[in-house]
């Protein structure tokens, strides 16, 4: 039976399985339906509390895999963000695609991330992490080119797996490293790594690398906009609230090891500082509402990186707080502003206003989130904001950042909040998002405001504990929503004040600076798009010498290859210098021998197609009967019916086109005989070597004395088949099949081409 | 060119053969023979009937499409490695019993359903790839 | 008989890479069947050769008794047939196509590439 903590995890990829068929009997209204797994889980998990639950089932233990899974207060709150924002996701969803035909296909690939995510979130084991690591990028992969007819959104999902999965090879290395280092895979049982260790300094980069890329941090923080080609609900999940903050939650989760490395904090706070400044500051250049949310989202995962890299109280807080912040205010926004898309036609703040009378519900949940954003009480954005300058203040070089985070924050938060729906004029067509889109926003910017408010009473999210299971001091943080009049509070009034400025003097700038931008063409982002170019042109270079594209000539390059250098590595090792032990021939063997040579000389000399194939056939049948003379009757047997079956073939196919026309000057025929005959001599020597070289234990010697016994079968041959070696029959069968398909495909093609001609 | 003795003979001859592919496969384990052999000889009838009778006679003693049995196959291929999942046992471990008849001991086992697995791949192949040619 | 079949080998070797530089695509099929047989020959010879002795057990026997055949070769040989019979048969229809959509069996007149109808076609 699986675990409580397994079946969540399958409970996800369970519905992935199902939902293309619920859909299709369901239509629209089974679409909404699914929002009832993740909504389930999530409130199964919020009653189950934060409390510590480990699972634990062998996988591969030789490579150190298990199937670990452990819940504690960080993987808690993570999969309470991913069930409950992902309830409302599909909820969302339902309304977005309405009665698109691909819905099915879209929820499913989403409930797919979701068990990928929860499995990532809830793995104790650093191979099992990797493992859904990667299926979340494959995913992310799947979801940002969902509308795969635009190329846009191809390439931009291209570019996204090209980064997160070259930052996710490198994590694997980092994570492998770790292991051995530490002697187990069990993230749980890992001792903090010592500073003096060799591998330290590595094992840091690479997984920090793993996450940067993961999390969009810079210089690799241009993945995510790109990725907003994805339809909205993916990006309110995905892009905003779960996916990317994989990275962060990999670095919290590795912080009891890694945290104490003299390396951590400069790594950790730069990066994140560097990426809190890129993506507050390109925020402001964007006009589409998605792209300023993509943009304010770099600058969060910055945040949190920063807070993480600042580490101790001050940091765990920070972390705590504003991962949830976070995560409620962006998929509020987010959702908010894919509504408009739907209903307005248009994401861009310049042509959008007054769209709070037709849409009141989603300028109204805007609203709440926005408020949370832009960091006023008693929003959980305020508590957020509030201990990321607490922490930054630890770390004083990084305040600039932290203050400009906090401004462009504040703007975009109005930016998206305000302008498309209280300023401009109202359009005269327009209407309010269905329902199932009204939820999601209304929901998590309440959500902000109650846990803000409820702080004071009650730590309703465990914030405590999870910055308790960051901090790895023993202690547990108090998070406060009011901490009196500090430096902390002034800093957080006077970047809102920042905010607010930017956004009323927006209409005077933002023309200089959209523009100016526009006209930037370099950055790490068209690095990528060279780099992707680039590569195949290299490999191309590298292969000409080599494949000219004339299939022949391709072929004798390859030849000539396989023959000399197995010729050089046998003269090197002495030749045929072994003992070669030789059986005379019967004379029975030395006629069949004889017959299959001369079939396929024959074969290869005549005109006539038919005995072309004729003349094989012998040659097949030879090798059959030796097959039955040297003690394998169940290959003589096998050649025999496959020669039948394929002459059957070559007839009905081949029968019908005129015979083999004579090709090729005597010269070129000679050239290739001589070649071939090389190669043939080769192939002589090969086998005359692999025989007088030492004689070793084969491996079938336990199937043999295995196959009796163990097997129940005496025909040894079949007991390999089915039963030693049945995993590579089965492969070797669907092999088969695919040959088939193939075969079915390419003369259906055929047929209908014909039908349509005609 | 359908000649009335061929289809004479193929009548006679292909039960016999599709009863043989059958022997063929069921003493596989213990003596030459299996699902790749009983298969291929299973084809070979049906393609002996195809050559007597014409395509469609293949197609109406099929009854289904045959790439269906494609899917079929592999399928029990892989069903074959679960009964051993039970038992804790690793996915496609062999388990064996044998049934008491009134003609002797018989063994039923998994590799067994995997071999007909096998079969029944086999034939899907051939005779896919031969009524799909014949019909080009 | 072990340097009679590793000559025999070798020359089936040659034939099929023969048949493979010619211009013709049908003899590419031949060349592939040929080259089938000399492959699965040379496994089977290089493993070493038993007159006459299959892996089989005979009744009440928990092992087949004395020097037999190697069976894990055999096993991979007759897959291999198999495998290749299905790959056969799929070049052919391939083959088939080439030669309907170029008109030809020459390989030579089918490139150069790029102006075949295949791409005029959209495909």
């Amino acid at each position: 039976m699986p675990s409580l903590l397994e079946l969540i995890v399958l409970a996800a990829f369970g519905l992935g399985l199902v939902v293309p068929a619920w859909w299709r009997s369901l239509g629209k209204r089974g679409s909404a339906w699914t929002a009832v797994v993740p909504g389930g889980l999530f409130v199964w998990l919020a009653a189950m509390g934060p409390g510590e639950q480990t699972s634990f089932r062998p996988w591969a233990p030789d490579l150190g895999a298990e199937l670990a899974f452990r819940l504690d207060p960080l993987s808690w709150i993570f999969c309470l963000l991913i069930t409950g924002i992902g309830a409302l996701v599909f909820l969302y969803a339902s309304g977005y695609f309405g009665d698109d035909p691909a819905t099915g296909r879209f929820l499913s690939t989403l409930a797919c991330f979701m068990g990928a995510m929860l499995g990532l979130a809830l793995a104790d084991n650093a191979i099992l992490l990797f493992v859904f690591w990667e299926l979340t990028s494959i995913t992310s992969f799947l979801l940002i080119g969902f509308k795969s007819a635009k190329e846009k959104a191809r390439k931009a999902a291209i570019q996204a797996l090209f980064v997160t999965g070259a930052g996710g090879l490198a994590m694997l290395a980092g994570l492998v490293w770790l292991g051995l280092e530490s002697g187990t895979f069990r993230l749980s049982e890992m001792p903090a790594l010592p500073a003096a260790s060799a591998g330290a300094v590595p094992i840091l980069l690479l997984v920090a690398l793993g996450a940067f890329t993961k999390s969009a941090q810079f210089p690799f923080h241009f993945w995510l906009p790109g990725a907003m080609e994805a339809p909205t609900p993916v990006s309110s999940y995905l892009h905003s609230a779960t996916m990317v903050k994989a990275g962060v939650f990999l670095l919290a989760r590795l912080n009891p090891q890694l945290g104490e490395l003299p390396l951590w904090t400069p790594l950790l706070a730069t990066a994140g500082a560097l990426t809190l400044l890129t993506g507050g500051l390109l925020s402001l250049r964007a006009t589409d509402l998605k792209q300023i949310l993509a943009y304010s989202t770099v600058a969060g995962l910055g945040a949190l990186v920063l807070a993480l890299g600042v580490g101790g109280e001050s940091g765990a807080k920070a972390f705590a707080a504003f991962l949830v912040a976070h995560a409620l205010y962006k998929g509020c926004l987010f959702m908010a502003a894919g509504s408009v898309d739907h209903e307005a036609g248009s994401r861009d703040v310049r042509e959008l206003g007054g769209l709070a009378r037709l849409m009141p519900w989603t300028a109204a949940g805007a609203g709440l989130g926005m408020l949370s954003m832009a960091g006023l009480i008693p929003f959980l954005g305020f508590v957020g904001k509030e201990y990321l300058i607490g922490a930054a203040l630890k770390a004083p070089w990084t305040l600039p950042a932290v203050i400009v985070g906090a401004a462009t924050a504040g703007w975009a938060g109005f930016q998206t909040a305000i302008r498309p729906f209280h300023m401009g004029s109202t359009p005269e067509a327009g209407h309010e998002a269905p329902w199932s889109m009204r939820v999601g926003p209304l929901v998590l910017g309440g959500l902000a405001l109650a846990l803000g408010l409820l702080l004071p009473v009650m730590d309703a999210a465990r914030l405590n504990d999870v910055g308790a299971a960051v901090w790895a001091s023993g202690d547990t943080p108090q998070i406060k929503l009011w901490a009196g009049i500090n430096a902390e509070l002034m800093i957080s009034l006077a970047s809102l004040a920042l905010g607010i400025i930017l956004f009323v003097t927006w209409p005077r700038w933002q023309q200089a600076v959209v523009e100016r931008a526009d006209r930037v063409k370099f950055g790490p982002a068209e690095g990528c798009r060279a780099l992707l170019e680039v590569m195949p042109k290299l490999a191309g270079f590298a292969a000409a010498p080599f494949q000219q594209g004339r299939l022949r000539i391709d072929l004798l390059v390859v030849v000539l290859t396989a023959t000399l250098l197995p010729a050089i590595a046998l003269l090197r090792h002495g030749g045929l210098s072994g003992d070669l032990e030789l059986t005379m021939p019967l004379i029975h063997e030395v006629m069949v021998v004889a017959a299959a040579v001369i079939g396929a000389i024959l074969s290869s000399a005549t005109q006539s197609r038919l005995a072309a194939i004729a003349f094989l056939g012998v040659s097949g049948f030879s090798t059959a009967l030796l097959f039955a003379f040297f003690g394998a009757p169940d290959l003589a047997v096998t050649q025999l019916l496959v020669e039948t079956l394929a002459v059957v073939f070559f007839v009905l196919v081949f029968s019908k086109l005129p015979r083999f026309a004579a090709l090729g000057s005597r010269w070129v025929k000679l050239r290739d005989a001589a070649i071939a005959s090389a190669f043939g001599l080769v192939m002589t020597a090969l086998v005359l070597a692999v025989l007088s070289a030492d004689p070793m234990t084969p491996v079938s010697a336990q199937h043999l004395a295995l196959s009796v016994p163990e097997a129940k079968g005496a025909n040894v041959v079949n007991t390999i088949l089915v039963d030693f070696r049945a995993l590579d029959t089965l492969g070797e069968i669907t092999v088969l099949v695919l040959a088939a398909l193939g075969v079915f495909s390419l003369l259906r093609m055929d047929r209908e081409e014909a039908e349509a001609a005609a | 060119m359908r000649s009335i003795l061929l289809a004479k003979l193929a009548e006679l001859l292909v039960p016999i053969l599709l009863l043989f592919s059958f022997f063929l496969l069921l003493r596989g384990h213990d003596l030459p023979g299996g699902g790749f052999i009983g298969g291929l000889v299973a084809s070979a009838a049906i393609i002996l009937l195809g050559l007597s009778s014409g395509p469609s006679a293949v197609r109406q003693a099929m009854k289904r499409p045959p790439h269906l049995l494609l899917g079929w196959g592999i399928l029990i291929a892989l069903a074959s490695g679960l009964p051993a999942l039970a038992f804790g046992l690793p996915f496609m471990t062999g388990l064996w019993s044998t049934i008491p008849t009134p003609i002797g001991e018989f063994k039923l086992g998994t590799p067994l359903i995997f071999d007909l697995g096998v079969f029944v791949v086999v034939v899907g192949v051939v005779v896919t790839i031969y009524l799909e040619m014949r019909s080009a | 008989m072990e340097l009679l079949l590793a000559v025999g080998i070798g020359a089936l070797f040659a034939v099929g890479f023969y048949m493979l530089l010619r211009r013709s695509v049908v003899r590419l099929l031949l060349s592939f069947v040929c080259l089938s047989l000399a492959a699965n020959l040379t496994i089977f010879t290089s493993i070493g050769l038993q007159r006459g002795r299959a892996a089989l057990a005979r009744a009440g026997e928990a092992a087949p008794e004395g020097p037999v055949a190697d069976p894990l070769a055999q096993a991979l040989i007759l897959t291999a047939i198999v495998i290749s019979f299905g790959v056969l048969a799929f070049a052919m229809v391939l083959v088939k196509r080439l030669y309907m959509v170029h008109g030809t069996e020459d390989l030579d007149l089918m490139e150069p590439h790029g102006d075949s109808p295949e791409e005029g076609s959209g495909r």
